[in-house]
């Protein structure tokens, strides 16, 4: 009986495994072969046994028909899902990942890459209040799994296909391709730290992406401005003990998304953030504004908690993808590849100080919009260690 | 409910030829004159292996033959899923035919599903599949060095590790969407009448990657005293080009079941694809099977975790140097890896660097009509256009710390729209060093209490 099950499996796996992987069918038919030889005690099963043998379907499907009628121009396709009804778990490192280089997008950037990132760890997660790594130079690493033994858990993973023209057979196109899942779970790490400090060659990993990523910011920045002295700025909701605890809280701050929205993005400028300020003879102005000028590469990993459009596509036009639960449309991806990330904590921060040199009336103009320039900003972030030993990329 | 039928009946209809037929001999005997082996011979053989030689290989099932894997009823928001492949093929290059029975000149492979003729060399006596048990040296789970007499036996198929031509392998399949098990579509049902996606997926391509590193797949019993158990260790090996594509021409059926005369153009095409992906090290780490407790009917395949053993993760990472834990950023050196790291790293490139559509010197109106390299979607048609954009937020990189005013707001965004494309290269894509710690796939839905 263990035989037989035993082969079944086999055959299950070869068979999934065959079809999935893309190789050659001979191959497959003589490794079958050479299995049922390596058994002595297999019996061979009839129909009747065959008929009678019940089990998984690994594919689950679904379409969506894009919309006619809104105002977005870019779902008008139907979308075919094709997933499979497993859970994924996965840890992986990568040590290039490069999607999009050279092609119809540079114009934007031939620099870069679309998705264009060194040192990629794929790993879990951790739950509770302050937990995980810290790096080897004494930073948290808030929500990371434990390095090597921690899995990134993708529920239902699918692909999607947009297809244009679906009802006309001779004009039937496939126009992208999105690989998303029911949810999912882990911890997305990049890069290397080799300083601190306000140079972006300190930071490497995350040259550019591509894609639409909803960043809730928290930070803690100690600063001098001018003459007006020393003060610490706070920006959204920091949820760790310190000057900023208690300010703005429950109420979290995140970007503009037409700010962190776009193609071969390198770089981040949000003008107008609120801070308030805290301490020092400055703060009985209360608050101020930023202009935020951020290099990606200070970034090295983002937390997903079970989100269910968490997705990497490729397109040849314009797309606007259903969302999971089919509810609505996912931010319009341009030609070429797109990560969509629901959401991005990067939260907590606690910066250097940072010297602001502006004179009386350049410090008076932070009060007002677009702010005070706050250019490549240490955000102390690490990427997690995702080996065994001493070893922080493997 | 079978999870993956065989229609026999239908494979009954198959094409499965062997021109020239199967050479078989030791491996022993293969540098010397090659004499047939007939089963009286075979069953004698006690020794290295097998070599396996095929020239002029054919293989080609008809085109309403099919591999199904069968569905059951949606869950958390899905539909029953079933897919079905058919029309599977191994055919040489050159001038063919499609599963309509049309002719095709074959100027472009891909265009192509099926050569008229065979594959002259597809796994030549000079460079044969070879089927044997082997004893390797190597850690096993808990650390130990196996050598000498402790080797483990590994049965072992390796690929041809040079393929002189490419050669076609393609399918053409069918998604369906929801089928009902208590009425199901007819056959023939339109694509009004019954939600499915007819595809076609061409291969024009070796099963070797570009530097030689055949596709090999072994059968073992894992080395881990706690679990010792069946396993398999494959490594991964292709290179070629890849069409995927879903129109049709006027006279195609577009029906369930019927075999669809597809587009020869349009399509996603993937150039100068090269993939390397070692799924399993002898003798740490293996694929195993196993089922889910408590939830009869799910099983699990597993890339087993690599292990918290110095002897292990260091020959895993294979990064180099004697004091590999001495120092913690030897992982982000590429220069000068060890060997072994190229064989326990993977890889998928799509497109040759720095050439063709991202070379220097060519325009980017150059680069996005390149046709010949990387990544390209194609429409049916020069009368069927689409147009390609992108944009990103402008930024202002003038401006310092400190710096205030409206001069320091960014600028206009960087956009681009190419209007009237029949084609768009959206550029190469690679990535490189792959390393699996672990993986593992569960099944969810079967008898309920799955991980799901």
């Amino acid at each position: 009986m263990f035989c037989r099950w035993g082969w079944r499996m086999l055959v299950r796996a070869f068979a999934s495994h065959f079809f999935s992987t893309i190789t050659s069918a001979a191959f497959f038919l003589f490794s079958m072969g050479v299995a049922s030889s390596a058994h002595s005690a297999l019996a061979p099963l009839s129909d009747k046994d065959m008929s009678a043998v019940t089990g998984q379907a690994l594919i689950n499907s679904d379409v969506i028909v894009g919309s006619t009628t809104d105002s977005n121009p870019y779902n008008n396709f139907v979308f075919y899902r094709a997933g499979l009804d497993v859970q994924l778990a996965l840890n992986a490192n990568i040590d290039e990942f490069k999607l999009g280089c050279g092609g119809s997008n540079d114009a934007i950037d031939a620099s870069v890459c679309d998705i264009d990132m060194d040192y990629v760890r794929l790993m879990g997660n951790c739950t509770g209040t302050g937990c995980g790594q810290t790096s080897p130079d004494g930073y948290s690493i808030p929500g990371s799994g434990d390095a090597a033994t921690s899995d990134f858990l993708l529920t239902r993973p699918y692909l999607e296909f947009a297809i244009k023209n679906d009802g006309d057979k001779t004009l039937r196109e496939i126009v992208g391709i999105k690989v998303g899942s029911q949810s999912a779970n882990g911890y997305f790490g990049v890069g290397n730290v080799n300083c601190r400090g306000n140079d972006p060659n300190c930071h490497g990993g995350l040259n550019a992406i591509s894609g639409y990523l909803n960043i809730e910011l928290s930070t803690e920045v100690p600063m001098t401005v001018g003459a007006f002295g020393d003060t610490v700025g706070c920006i959204g909701w920091v949820r760790v003990s310190g000057p900023c605890d208690g300010t703005n809280a429950g109420d979290a701050y995140y970007l503009d998304n037409a700010r962190t929205t776009g193609t071969r993005m390198t770089y981040l400028q949000q003008t107008s953030i609120p801070v308030e300020l805290e301490g020092g003879f400055v703060s009985i102005l209360g608050s101020a504004y930023a202009n935020m000028v951020e290099k990606f590469s200070f970034v090295h990993g983002f937390e997903l908690q079970n989100t269910g459009d968490f997705f990497l596509s490729l397109q040849r036009e314009r797309v606007s993808y259903p969302t999971y639960d089919k509810s609505g449309y996912a931010v319009t991806a341009n030609t070429g590849w797109w990560m969509n990330v629901p959401d991005v904590k990067a939260i907590n921060i606690q910066t250097p100080h940072v010297n602001i040199p502006c004179g009386f009336f350049g410090c008076l103009g932070a009060l007002g919009t677009p702010g005070v320039v706050v250019e490549n900003i240490e955000l102390n972030s690490s990427p997690p260690d995702n080996c065994f030993g001493n070893t922080l990329f493997c | 409910m079978p999870i993956q039928r065989l229609s026999n009946k239908r494979l009954c209809g198959a094409l499965f030829s062997l021109s020239s037929g199967i050479l078989f001999s030791v491996i022993a005997g293969a540098s010397q004159a090659m004499t047939s082996l007939d089963d009286s011979d075979l069953s004698g053989i006690s020794g290295a292996g097998l070599a396996l030689a095929l020239d002029d290989f054919r293989f080609a099932m008809a085109p309403t033959s099919y591999i199904e894997l069968t569905g059951t009823a949606g869950s958390a928001g899905w539909q029953r899923g079933d897919a079905r492949y058919y029309g599977l093929s191994l055919t040489g290059g050159g001038a063919g035919t499609d599963w309509y029975g049309d002719g095709c000149s074959g100027a472009d492979p891909l265009s192509c599903p099926m050569g008229t003729g065979s594959i002259a060399n597809f796994a030549s006596v000079y460079n044969p599949y070879v089927i044997r048990v082997f004893d390797y040296e190597g850690y096993d789970y808990q650390g130990a060095l196996l050598s000498g007499n402790d080797r483990p036996t590994v049965l072992e198929l390796i690929g041809p590790s040079s393929v002189p031509s490419p050669w076609r392998w393609a399918f053409w399949g069918e998604i369906e969407v929801g089928r009902s098990a208590t009425a199901p579509a007819a056959d023939g049902s339109n694509h009004s009448q019954a939600d499915f996606l007819q595809s076609q997926t061409i291969i024009y391509g070796k099963p070797v990657t570009t530097d030689g590193k055949p596709a090999i797949l072994r059968l073992l019993k894992t080395e881990n005293n706690a679990d010792s158990t069946f396993g398999i260790v494959y490594q991964s090996a292709l290179s070629g080009d890849f069409r995927f594509s879903v129109g049709q021409l006027g006279n195609s059926p577009d029906a369930l079941h019927l075999v669809p005369n597809f587009n020869d153009n349009e399509g996603l095409y993937f150039k100068n694809v090269d993939a390397y992906l070692p799924l399993g090290q002898l003798h740490y780490q293996a694929i195993t099977l196993d089922d889910v407790a408590g939830a009869p009917g799910n099983f699990i395949i597993e890339l087993t975790r690599i292990p918290n053993i110095p002897n292990v993760y260091n020959e895993f990472y294979s990064l180099g140097g004697d004091g590999l834990n001495d120092d913690p950023n030897i992982g982000y050196n590429r220069n000068n890896r060890p060997a072994e790291y190229f064989n326990t790293h993977g890889y998928a490139r799509w497109g040759v660097q720095n050439s063709g559509n991202d070379g220097g010197g060519l325009t980017t109106a150059q680069k996005r009509q390149n046709t010949s390299d990387g990544i390209i979607f194609k429409s049916n048609s020069s009368s069927s256009t689409f147009s390609a954009y992108a944009s990103r937020p402008g930024i202002n990189l003038s401006c310092s710390t400190g710096d205030t005013g409206g001069g320091c707001s960014p600028g206009a965004n960087v956009t681009y729209t190419a209007n009237n494309l029949t084609s768009v290269n959206i550029g190469d894509a690679r990535i490189n060093g792959i390393l699996f710690n672990h993986m593992k796939i569960t099944t969810c839905s079967a008898g309920g209490g799955g991980v799901c």
